[in-house]
């Protein structure tokens, strides 16, 4: 609900005038803008519980429009031990084009928790205290600068929890201008800063944009953080997590067998990690640490993302491997370029598995580096790519600018001859990507560092993941380095960091293949993901705690009943530290999240699917050995289809003539068939023939189920 | 309180299960399938054909299926046999498939009378494993392929399931809706009839044990009154 009027009334009748306005509208949620409140203010109207600045028209002397942005952020701090009911927000603002169908403002508010202003730079969205979650869209015309007031109704009139950091957020689409908040050029305000496209504006120094905060006290203890997580519903599956051997520091490189086992090991105090970032060298002898890598990488059953920073400099219009672009006429050669790359790593013993077409395309550093336009991929991807032997991913943007890879994926030429979406987070925004996702593109976060390796920030790289998975819907997460004192997973005596073992929280409970299931937040400032295996019979729900105090939080199984959850934590203190398990208590389990942790519940539950193979008929017409397999739904609700069995292991004497496909994850290329297109109601039973080629010898194979939309 | 001791109880309940581990063990059937439709078909001539699949696909020998009695309706067998794997016999006297191999199969021709009809005995110790022994019952044509039937994924008239509990025997019907593979016009024929036969020899043992046990607690009722 939105309503917008303009108004000239001196502060205290627009007072009584929005008071009468929120009796009218008090049944429902919404909020009410009420315009020019106060033209050129040197004060902001009647007494807010806080404020930005002191004097707007003097201190609030820069406008910021949605030219390069999607979002303008000022955070605030509840600096009282009260709590408060949220009534209004005061904004000084001005100009502008006024808000349309193409020029829309919405409003956000999310509760970052406890937390230490200016931090964090980057927040995490959360849940959206406004509109149910959604949000509050707005109409807004044209004023000049002045107050406008934003009288909030129902249940949108948030609570405020004493002490917590709070992120209120304007929501636009990036090229419009529909109106100009303005901030000051100096920190004003030391409970919050201000943003753009949820990053600090001008790094740590901050600024502010102009906000008074108005409420009332409310004397009710806090509403509990709580979520539902329900499997009914499955999200995007995980291919893995990750990190580079990428421009490692000198003695580093090749990296060491027992460096390896710490991260891609699987066993206790080893991380699980399953995907590894490689570049691809400008010169092809210069491929040996990448062989030696990749080797050792493989071994271990880690997938390999190539990457390069420049095309050979002889490919080039600048004919250097720093600055410049590929050439049209060498695109051909690109591609035989990178499929030589390809062949040597599979002649090694270390093929790789996605291979990039250029890292940041869009930034041009000092170093190594190509920059690449939209249309040139465009171009590249329908033309040329094809030709690439090795599942292709583009564009790597440095900020996961997602328009450069749209023409490629808008054009189904192009957009067949790649596989992977990749992209950096650098000054970026974590957001879905439709385009990709609904033409079955896995999208990955690839590179992102932070020259810090305290838990602190360790724990905000584990929230960053959670977004990805949860906000951005991806399926891949690679940190920038695998070693190294600065950034690395390891240090440079190979020592684990916070960070690898916060990463562990996700990479040794979600292997590839699980499926992102749904997480509710009712209201929470923790981040949390949940992740089911391919069989629906393993889970893990990861909550983040990236505040400095422990959330006390309920979570409720939809349809889930485990006999008992096993907490692993990571910490200041502890590094993936197996907690005594806890029970459900009817559908849900209680938990406090330490203050800057990262908490992992893993719990099984039956299959909700049998297997019964039957006996083998020899059919002499088709001259197969047919076997009938049944499915049957054991549990008490339905389970959504498809529902497939997959053949592990099948002896090699023969093959499956009828399947409908084969598995992807590991272990991958197995023959499948489809026994339930469309799933199983409580109690139901399906059949399918599996028609195995003639062969006198046994058949031998171990039946795996894969429930729901998920690839087998 | 008039109960019966708790020697007796045991002894009636070994009665029982004795019995049933027979019937598990050894287990008879009297086949019978109409043939006359099968008489001056041009898909003929035909064969029997009997498979019998070790589940474990290693060739266990833990499954014995005999065939015998057999009475062809006022037809009868056709000289040679084809065997494969632990599969002998022939259809005069009697045919033995043994799970020896992966896959065991006999067949030979006969000419079809109005029935077929033969006594089957399955032999079996506990399987173990997840796919089950099978065996199969068919009738092929003169290319040596299945006539139609109705059965999933494969043209068989019976389908006996040999797993870690009793056998499971699901019987079909021929599909006249399409044509054999040697020509001619589809062949309507009813599904087998399976009926248990129980082998005097052993269900006089258990039934003597159960007896004994009853007379044992008859007894004691007499005394005690």
């Amino acid at each position: 609900m939105f309503a917008s009027c303009r108004s000239t009334l001196p502060p205290r009748l627009i007072g009584a005038f929005a008071s009468l306005l929120l009796a009218s509208a008090a049944a429902h949620a919404g909020v009410t803008v009420v315009e020019n409140v106060s033209p050129g203010a040197t004060a902001w109207p009647d007494t807010p519980l806080f404020s930005t600045v002191s004097n707007p028209s003097t201190q609030l002397i820069v406008g910021e429009g949605f030219g390069g942005a999607t979002s303008y952020t000022e955070t605030f701090t509840v600096a009282s031990t009260s709590n408060y009911t949220l009534q209004s927000i005061a904004l000084y603002v001005g100009g502008g084009t006024g808000s349309s169908a193409s020029a829309p403002i919405t409003l956000n508010l999310f509760d970052l928790g406890a937390q230490t202003a200016p931090n964090p730079n980057s927040y995490s969205a959360g849940f959206n205290l406004l509109g149910g979650g959604a949000g509050l869209p707005i109409n807004y015309t044209t004023q000049s600068n002045g107050v406008i007031q934003l009288n909030f109704t129902g249940a949108d009139q948030a609570f405020l929890v004493a002490g917590h950091l709070y992120a209120f957020e304007i929501a636009g689409t990036s090229g419009t201008n529909p109106m100009m908040w303005n901030r000051t050029t100096s920190d004003t305000y030391t409970g919050g800063a201000a943003y753009r496209n949820r990053g600090w504006i001008n790094g740590g120094n901050a600024r502010d944009f102009g906000m008074a905060i108005y409420g009332v006290v409310n004397t009710n203890p806090p509403p509990p953080t709580s979520s539902t997580i329900s499997a009914v519903t499955t999200y995007q599956q995980i291919d893995g997590f990750g990190a580079g051997a990428v421009f490692l520091d000198a003695g580093l490189d090749p990296l060491t067998d027992t460096w390896m086992d710490e991260l891609y090991g699987t066993g206790p105090n080893q991380m699980s990690l399953n995907l590894i970032r490689l570049r691809i060298a400008p010169t092809d002898t210069d491929w040996s640490n990448q062989i030696l890598d990749g080797q050792k990488a493989v071994a271990r059953g880690v997938r390999i993302l190539a990457t390069p920073w420049t095309p050979p400099a002889a490919m080039k219009d600048n004919g250097s491997t720093i600055h410049g672009s590929l050439l049209p006429s060498h695109y051909a050669d690109y591609v035989a370029y990178l499929n030589e790359f390809a062949d040597t790593m599979r002649a090694n013993g270390a093929p790789v598995s996605v291979i990039s077409l250029q890292n940041e395309p869009d930034f041009d550093p000092t170093y190594e580096g190509c920059l690449w336009t939209a249309d040139q991929f465009h171009t590249f991807c329908r033309d040329f790519a094809s030709g690439i032997t090795t599942p292709v991913m583009m564009p790597e943007s440095f900020s996961y600018n997602h328009a450069l890879s749209d023409p490629t994926l808008n054009d189904p030429t192009a957009a067949a001859n790649i596989d992977l979406i990749g992209g950096h987070l650098y000054g970026g925004t974590i957001q879905d990507y439709p385009l990709a996702h609904n033409q079955g593109k896995h999208t990955w976060m690839t590179e992102y560092l932070v020259n810090d390796q305290t838990i602190q920030q360790a724990v905000a790289t584990g929230q960053q993941i959670s977004d990805c998975l949860t906000v951005g819907n991806m399926s891949g997460y690679i940190w920038w380095k695998t070693i190294g004192n600065a950034n690395g997973l390891l240090d440079a005596s190979g020592a684990l960091q916070r960070r690898a073992y916060v990463m562990a929280q996700f990479s040794k409970f979600v292997p590839p293949g699980d499926a992102r299931i749904s997480v509710t937040a009712n209201s929470s400032t923790l981040g949390i993901s949940a992740f089911r295996s391919m069989d629906a019979s393993h889970y893990a729900i990861i909550a983040v705690n990236n505040s400095n105090a422990a959330v006390n939080h309920k979570f409720t199984l939809q349809g889930l009943t485990p006999s008992s959850i096993t907490p692993v934590i990571t910490s200041a203190t502890q590094s993936l530290e197996m907690e005594t398990p806890v029970a459900l208590s009817g559908d849900s389990f209680t938990y406090s999240i330490p203050a800057t942790s990262i908490v992992t519940f893993t719990f099984s539950t039956s299959s909700p699917i049998t297997v019964k193979l039957g006996g083998y008929v020899f059919n002499r017409p088709t001259n197969q050995i047919v076997q009938q397999v049944t499915l049957t739904n054991t549990s008490s609700a339905t389970v959504a289809g498809p529902i497939r069995v997959v053949l592990d292991g099948l002896s090699s004497n023969t093959s499956l003539a009828n399947a409908n496909g084969v598995s992807v994850y590991t272990p991958s290329g197995n023959a499948y068939v489809t026994v339930s297109s469309t799933g199983l109601a409580a109690g139901a039973s399906a059949t399918a023939s599996l028609n195995f080629n003639y062969t006198t010898s046994g058949i031998s194979y171990t039946p795996r189920v894969v429930v729901g939309q998920i690839n087998p | 309180m008039n109960t019966p001791s708790r020697f007796l109880k045991l002894l009636s309940f070994g009665a029982i299960l004795a019995a049933a581990v027979s019937l598990r063990a050894d287990i008879t059937y009297r086949v019978t399938i109409a043939t006359d439709a099968l008489q001056g078909a041009p898909a003929g001539p035909f064969y029997v054909d009997f498979q019998l699949f070790d589940g474990t696909g290693a060739g266990n020998a833990n499954t014995t299926v005999s065939l015998s009695n057999f009475n062809f309706g006022g037809g009868s067998s056709v000289a040679g046999t084809f065997d494969a794997g632990g599969a002998s016999g022939s259809l005069d006297s009697n045919i033995t498939l043994t799970d020896s191999s992966f896959y065991n199969e006999f067949y030979q021709g006969f000419t079809p009378g109005s029935t077929l009809q033969f006594d089957l005995q399955i032999s079996s110790s506990p399987q173990g494993g997840v796919t089950p022994d099978s065996f199969a019952f068919a009738f092929l044509d003169s290319t040596l392929s299945n006539l139609p039937t109705l059965a999933p994924g494969s043209d068989v008239f019976s389908y006996v399931e040999i797993g870690d509990r009793d056998p499971v025997v699901t019987n079909y019907a021929s599909n006249d809706s399409i044509i054999p593979n040697a020509g001619g016009p589809g062949l309507s024929i009813l599904a087998p009839s399976f009926q248990p036969v129980p082998e005097a020899s052993t269900f006089g043992a258990a039934a003597a044990v159960g007896l004994l046990a009853l007379a044992g607690l008859r007894r004691r009722k007499q005394v005690r009154a």
